[in-house]
């Protein structure tokens, strides 16, 4: 695996997508507890939208430490 | 190659843009200029003359319906009961139902593309908007009927298409290693074996390390299933032309079986990682609920990508078609087809692409749960 010059290439490549698949998780987490939160709201029925929001931000926060986690590997 | 990739999703996302915004514009550009040469006075000949040729429009166009790209583009990206050729030609499917009083099975044609009820041997039944539904006694839909469908769409049947071509291809190529042991591979062997090899070499190795033989059949398996039907898909006639990888079913079940099977080969180190980090003890009921999230976004990521990319290619190359129907005239068609051929070069680069990225993150994350301690 490591060391060896004609692995150079696709380990380029594969940097790469990992990189970019970082960006499809942050968002998938975002989206995802961002949902939980929406569906948590429509149940309890609530005027406001503030569980929506608080999943949001959180996701925020999980998808930043990921992505600063997986950076710092 | 990276350069490229980026470079793919960058061009498309404009060209998408670009399109709607085109079909957007000039379907409100149409709508004031026929409010406009319908009040303002005619003073001149050449507006008396657009205003005839718009006049004779009208009457020409209250014959046919008029042309709603959305909705040409969307029956054609959806699963259907039917497969569709041409014209009024399409191919009745199987439709299987499971209903509280049994099991269903007949042919689509007995809808008769949607204009026609049909009454089954427990219920009567609708096709509303593709979707099987139950008539009630009084003649409307009853929603609360509960039917599950399990019929053969036109995904699944591409499906079993894609399926059938793949043994095809692999049994003939497992048949020519037997017979030239030793021998230098020929004919279809010769163009499969580098890509084998390739999704050995660089995929799997580099990231699931020395334990990379006991994934390879999963991995080979995904390669080559998105990769048929991907390719499937960009075929406009009849074995293809159906979105079978933007559907997000699908995408959902393949992303699934990435899910089990990287949980299923954890070993105690990527356990220990979720449900004991390495923290201080008040962070840590934060940090199960961080890697948790974790675990699932990541499948989540695999299959929002596929189904997101794939569908976007149907999307621009169904959106370049109807802009000659949108301008409603044969001028704009070089274009549009120029453009196509183009996005459809793109879209083999895509297919090919994202059915490597669908299969390297499956072996980086098989890797992440069986790489011991670091």
């Amino acid at each position: 695996m490591e060391n060896q010059k004609p692995n150079e290439e696709p380990k380029k490549i594969n940097n790469a997508i990992k990189y970019s698949a970082m960006g499809f998780q942050m968002f998938a987490t975002i989206g995802l507890l961002t949902f939980i939160g929406y569906k948590i709201d429509e149940h309890r029925q609530s005027k406001t939208n503030i569980i929506t929001a608080l999943f949001a931000l959180a996701g925020v926060a999980i998808a930043l430490y990921q992505a600063i986690k997986q950076v710092t590997k | 190659m990276d350069c490229n990739r980026v470079l793919v999703s960058k061009v498309k996302k404009v060209i998408v843009a670009f399109t709607l915004l085109i079909a957007f514009l000039s379907v409100k550009v149409d709508a004031f200029a026929q409010s406009d040469s319908a009040t303002v006075p005619v003073d001149s000949v050449v507006a008396k003359s657009a205003q005839a040729v718009s006049g004779e429009h009208g009457v020409a166009e209250h014959g046919k319906e008029k042309f709603e790209p959305t909705k040409v583009i969307m029956e054609h990206i959806a699963d259907s009961h039917m497969w569709h050729f041409w014209g009024h030609t399409s191919m009745p499917l199987p439709v299987i139902l499971y209903t509280a009083g049994g099991i269903e099975f007949f042919s689509s044609a007995h809808f008769h593309h949607g204009e026609e009820d049909y009454v089954g041997a427990h219920n009567t039944y609708r096709l509303v908007h593709d979707k099987v539904k139950v008539v009630g006694a009084n003649g409307q839909v009853d929603e609360t009927a509960s039917v599950l469908d399990f019929s053969i769409t036109k995904n699944v049947a591409a499906m079993f298409i894609a399926i059938f071509v793949i043994l095809l291809v692999f049994i003939s190529i497992a048949n020519s290693y037997k017979k030239r042991v030793g021998k230098s591979p020929k004919g279809l062997q010769s163009f499969f074996e580098p890509v084998i090899l390739f999704i050995r070499d660089d995929v799997a190795k580099p990231n699931i390390g020395h334990k990379y033989a006991k994934f390879m059949p999963y991995l080979l398996t995904v390669f080559f299933f998105i990769l048929f039907n991907n390719l499937l898909g960009l075929v406009p006639i009849f074995p293809g032309g159906a979105n079978v990888t933007g559907n997000i079913a699908l995408t959902f079940v393949m992303a699934f079986g990435t899910l089990i099977i990287v949980n299923l080969n954890g070993n105690k180190y990527y356990w220990k990682h979720i449900f004991l980090p390495n923290v201080p003890f008040w962070l840590w009921p934060l940090m199960v609920v961080v890697e948790i999230v974790g675990v699932i976004s990541k499948p989540f990521a695999l299959m929002v990508r596929l189904f997101a990319n794939m569908t976007a290619g149907h999307i621009i190359v169904l959106s370049l078609i109807s802009l000659i129907f949108i301008f409603e005239t044969l001028a704009i068609a070089p274009v549009s087809v120029a453009f196509v051929i183009f996005m459809d070069v793109l879209e083999l680069l895509v297919a090919f692409l994202q059915a490597f990225i669908f299969t390297l993150l499956t072996a980086l994350f098989i890797g992440m749960a069986v790489e011991e301690h670091h």
